[in-house]
């Protein structure tokens, strides 16, 4: 056997071993019929995976045709990342969550389902358009709100009374609920306690949405949907500047890098959504929720949101489909709203909804999280938001840092903001 | 500094016990005394981590930052439970186990065999393929992970344990491990295999009855440089994997996050311990095994 | 004989066969591969890929000042890291071939990094290196010294990156370096020392010279090695603060699995090859040189 013969050779087995692969992969193809269904999370809590895996079998039963369906739990920090690698290849889940950040570009990548006609099969009109919007494009829609969370203040009582200064639910009975005032609260609670009075969103996981709390008091936005950027606009320096004298000059505030928490009791208020009151269960001090402090432009409403959507790069897009409408059908709504905010009108306004919360009591839900669930801006969104993002974090860095000039950094991300939000 | 004065205070029992014999030479007292000082400075960097790595899994959250304390207030073994209720940690200890295991086996089969035949067996070519398969050896795996992405997708691989199986064994760890075999199977005397060549034993017969069984000391070193290597992959999984439950360990390690994002540090450094701590047992059980592969590796690879 | 011969040949190629045929699926696929994905740009959620000639090469020599930097930082990282990994590891070497009580669990301690996951060594220093909170600050505290927020300033993250990963790897170049030194003829200091030479003179004009080809060995092993640091950026900086540790394998995936960029990741690549390609080489030619003996 000479060397170019065995080279021929080494050449067709090479070929022979990729197709094998391939084909070894495509196997499942064999029974078309048989669906195995592939939904992704980033929740991992077993009560969350319980309810969904019971669900999936309420589904199976239904319809024989799908053979299994596999919940994947992808953390969350990665979760986006990981999930625009599986969309755009083979492995490409079928269904899943999504958060509000990533529907504009995903809808524009084309690779999310329209569910419409889907959806049409379980009463469609119930859902609420407002909070719908988002993930609609004239007819079509491609995603189903199932956790549509307002942003509020979680705070400890205790701690607010051991600094003898009013709680925000006081403060905004007296219509003083605003950041100036806040701002007094919590350098008070900063020299009467020595811990930090406030925890803002997370600066690495999150660090467009660290700037909005403050910036919708204002009436700022990031970027608004004429595509502008507008980070830089007079009053959101305002607000920028008055969170980050919060930071440093006061330092009421966690500041980035530091880990006291508000839910291990050593912050005295924190911004998050209500999905979180699950982590107050078990602690042993009076805690309570507020909404978030009011600004020259009002009482903001900041709105975080993930829908389940189905993939188009699914191997069986129509079943995909119609268990998305299946697991957000009334019925079902109905189980998932012991925690998540549902989205559906008769859910919303239904006993189980108001009163079901176990952490949250149903005066509370009347009356500050369905009002801030309606009227509420939803978080920032773009097409380019992974971009934006990516692109923003030098200069975030800059910012948050002892003695950053707020106006000169913020014009700067601006500048470089422009181009990507303008295209 | 603190930590400095209690090694310092380890350190001198030892050494006076045994100057004691010699009193008169004061000098020399002085000098091991600078000697030990200067060898506690020394030995800070590289002790300091995995003490504090270790002591930290035995204290709760709330005590992590609180102190300078060498040792914990109390022992503390609930981070031992949560560690493995926070996310499927023994999975993915298992998960780590059997690909390291498994991609280890065959490394060594395939390079075994290869390193044998560029050793032993005339065949036109040789050289040229020798050098070429050592080239894997120049590699970063970041200059072929994007197009390796796409081929393992394309296969429907991503979210298997196929790609951190099969992809190493012809990078760098398997071209480290055909050189070292191909280095030892040179220096077998030609006379061992002849005899039982004019016998009529064939090649492989040769390879798997003589060859191997001589080569027992280079493949347990080799077998503990691909398991390392295999152990220790960060990139790979990253990029392969993202299902929770297919997690390996240095995935598993980073992922103590907090809803914020931010690291739980006990029960991270909890299991960062419980990650390190048996394969640094290993180590000193075999240390100078470990050593010697490792550094034959670095200069002649 | 002649059919020996070939039997020998066929059994020879059948042996290669299984690890070259992995070789050229997984390692000189992905190389030609990367070549062919610079020319082309790719959108990993459409799926479209267009050819778009030398635009991604363009891109990063005229318009992407981030290259530079990044290019700028690997430099500074190998430049920090070489001298103070090969200084320390001799000194290390030096000491602990003296003949003391305890000298085989310092040389222990000394390697014991070496076998430690980089992930675990890089998560247990973050944690180390953290603000007002960190055990590092604390300490210095105690001294009554600030230290800074080593990993989120920028002017000493690259400084705490590159001192945790001398430590981690120190202690392979210490055996190394240790080998060598075993293998110096005691004669010659003996007569260096007849001589009249002090201790001094005796390590700068005899022991170092004669250590030359190891340390230069050494070098280039640091060198090389300082272009695998994906796992200490990722895991203690991500690059940042401000891009201050951004360096070139980390600015692959940067580009190619957060960006989604991934024809111009590709192209960051191929840089990435040519330099690893270049070190190769020099590292081939030193070594033929240092080790004639080798077959």
């Amino acid at each position: 056997m000479n060397f170019r013969k065995m080279a021929a050779g080494l050449v067709v087995l090479m070929l022979l071993t990729t197709w094998a692969f391939a084909a070894g992969s495509s196997e499942p193809r064999a029974e078309a019929q048989a669906a195995d269904l592939t939904f992704t999370l980033w929740s991992g809590n077993e009560a969350h995976l319980t309810l969904f895996r019971s669900i999936a079998d309420a589904y199976m039963a239904q319809d024989p045709n799908v053979r299994s369906v596999t919940y994947q739990t992808i953390p969350h920090g990665s979760y986006l990342e990981r999930i625009t690698l599986q969309a755009s290849g083979r492995n490409a889940p079928d269904a899943g969550w999504l958060f509000e950040r990533a529907g504009t570009a995903f809808m524009d990548a084309g690779v999310l389902l329209d569910l419409r006609s889907a959806l049409n099969r379980h009463d469609f009109d119930d859902f609420a358009p407002a909070i719908l919007s988002l993930w609609q494009r004239g007819d079509a829609v491609y995603g189903v709100p199932f956790s549509t969370s307002p942003m509020v203040i979680f705070y400890n009582a205790d701690m607010f009374s051991e600094a003898g200064v009013p709680t925000p639910t006081e403060l905004q009975a007296r219509g003083e609920w605003t950041w100036e005032r806040f701002r007094e609260v919590a350098r008070t609670i900063r020299e009467r306690t020595g811990k930090f009075a406030y925890r803002g969103p997370a600066f690495d996981e999150t660090p467009i949405r660290v700037m909005v709390p403050t910036m919708a008091a204002y009436g700022a936005q990031v970027w608004d949907d004429a595509g502008n950027v507008t980070v830089n606009s007079p009053e959101a320096i305002r607000a920028i500047q008055l969170y980050h004298d919060m930071l440093f000059r006061d330092q009421s505030v966690v500041p980035p890098g530091n880990l006291s928490d508000f839910f291990a009791g050593d912050v005295a208020s924190t911004a998050t959504f209500i999905s979180f009151a699950a982590q107050l269960a078990n602690v042993d001090w009076e805690w309570g929720i507020a909404k978030l402090p009011a600004g020259p432009a009002g009482q903001p409403g900041v709105i975080g949101q993930s829908s389940i959507v189905a993939f188009s790069r699914s191997d069986n897009p129509e079943v995909a489909a119609d268990f998305v409408a299946f697991m957000t059908n009334r019925e079902n709504m109905t189980r998932l709203a012991q925690f998540f905010p549902p989205s559906r009108n008769s859910v919303l306004e239904s006993d189980t909804f108001i009163n079901g919360n176990p952490h949250i009591s149903g005066a509370l839900m009347a009356s500050v999280i369905v009002p801030s669930m309606q009227a509420g801006q939803v978080l920032p969104v773009h097409e380019q938001y992974a971009n934006l993002l990516l692109t923003a974090q030098p200069f975030l860095d800059r910012l948050w840092r002892p003695g950053a000039d707020v106006r000169a950094v913020l014009n700067e991300l601006a500048d470089a903001w422009r181009p990507i939000v303008a295209n | 500094m603190h930590t400095n004065g209690q090694y310092r205070q380890q350190a001198l029992p030892s050494f006076s016990s045994r100057a004691s014999g010699a009193k008169h030479n004061g000098a020399r007292i002085f000098s091991r005394i600078v000697l030990y000082g200067v060898l506690a400075l020394l030995a800070l960097p590289f002790l300091y981590p995995f003490w504090w790595m270790v002591m930290s899994s035995f204290k709760p959250n709330a005590e992590i930052f609180e102190s300078l304390r060498l040792l914990p207030r109390r022992f503390y073994l609930g981070n031992f439970v949560d560690v493995f209720r926070f996310q499927p940690f023994a999975r993915h200890y298992f998960n780590s186990f059997y690909i390291a295991v498994t991609s280890t086996a065959l490394t060594i089969l395939l390079c075994s065999l290869s390193g044998y035949a560029f050793a032993r067996l005339r065949f036109r070519g040789s050289n040229l393929l020798f050098v070429t398969l050592l080239s894997a050896l120049m590699m970063p795996a970041e200059v072929t992970i994007i197009p390796t992405y796409f081929l393992m997708s394309s296969l429907g691989f991503i979210d298997t344990h196929i790609p951190l199986i099969f992809v190493p064994v012809f990078g760098m760890q398997g071209a480290v491990v055909t050189f070292l075999m191909r280095q030892y199977f040179i220096t077998v005397p030609l006379s061992l295999t002849e005899a039982p060549r004019i016998d009529g034993l064939g090649e492989f017969g040769i390879f798997v009855r003589i060859m191997m069984p001589l080569a027992r000391s280079v493949t347990s070193a080799a077998v503990i440089l691909t398991f390392l290597n295999n152990w220790n992959l960060f990139l790979e999984p990253l990029i392969f994997i993202h299902d929770l439950r297919l997690f390996t360990l240095p995935l598993s390690l980073n992922n103590f996050t907090d809803p914020y994002g931010l690291p739980v540090w006990n029960l991270q450094l909890t299991a960062t311990a419980l990650a390190a701590v048996p394969i640094l047992i290993v180590y000193v059980v075999f240390q100078r095994q470990i050593e010697n592969a490792m550094v034959f590796s670095a200069l002649k690879g | 004989m002649n059919k020996i011969l070939r039997n020998e040949a066929r059994a020879g190629y059948l042996f290669v066969a299984p690890q070259l045929v992995g070789y050229l699926i997984f390692v000189l696929g992905p190389i030609i591969a990367v070549f062919v994905f610079s020319f082309h740009d790719r959108n990993l959620l459409t799926g479209a890929n267009i050819f778009v000639g030398l635009a991604n090469y363009r891109r990063m020599l005229q318009l992407d000042p981030l290259f530079y930097k990044t290019i700028w930082n690997t430099l500074v990282f190998t430049a920090g890291l070489v001298p103070l990994g090969v200084v320390l590891a001799l000194v290390l070497a030096l000491v602990s071939y003296e003949r003391f009580r305890g000298v085989q669990v310092f040389r222990t301690i000394i390697f014991a990094p070496v076998v430690t996951s980089a992930v675990a060594w890089a998560i247990v220093w973050r944690f180390l290196l953290q603000g007002q909170q960190g055990a590092i600050n604390q300490m210095l505290a105690v001294v009554g010294i600030s230290g800074p927020d080593w990993l989120r300033d920028p002017s000493t993250a690259m400084l705490s990156v590159i001192v945790s990963r001398v430590v981690k790897n120190a202690g392979l170049n210490v055996v190394i370096f240790l080998a060598a030194i075993s293998n110096l003829p005691e004669e010659i200091f003996e007569a260096a020392r007849i001589d009249g030479a002090n201790d001094r003179q005796l390590f700068f004009r005899v022991k170092v010279p004669m250590l030359m080809p190891t340390i230069l060995m050494v070098t280039i092993l640091v060198t090389i090695g300082s272009l695998k640091v994906f796992d200490h950026i990722m895991l203690m900086t991500q690059g940042g603060p401000e891009h201050s540790t951004m360096v070139l394998v980390y600015y692959i995936y940067h580009q190619g699995f957060r960006f989604f960029n991934t024809g111009y990741a590709s192209t960051l690549a191929v840089v990435l090859f040519i330099i690893s390609l270049l070190l190769a080489l020099t590292q081939w030619s030193v070594r033929k040189r240092v080790y004639h003996f080798e077959e």
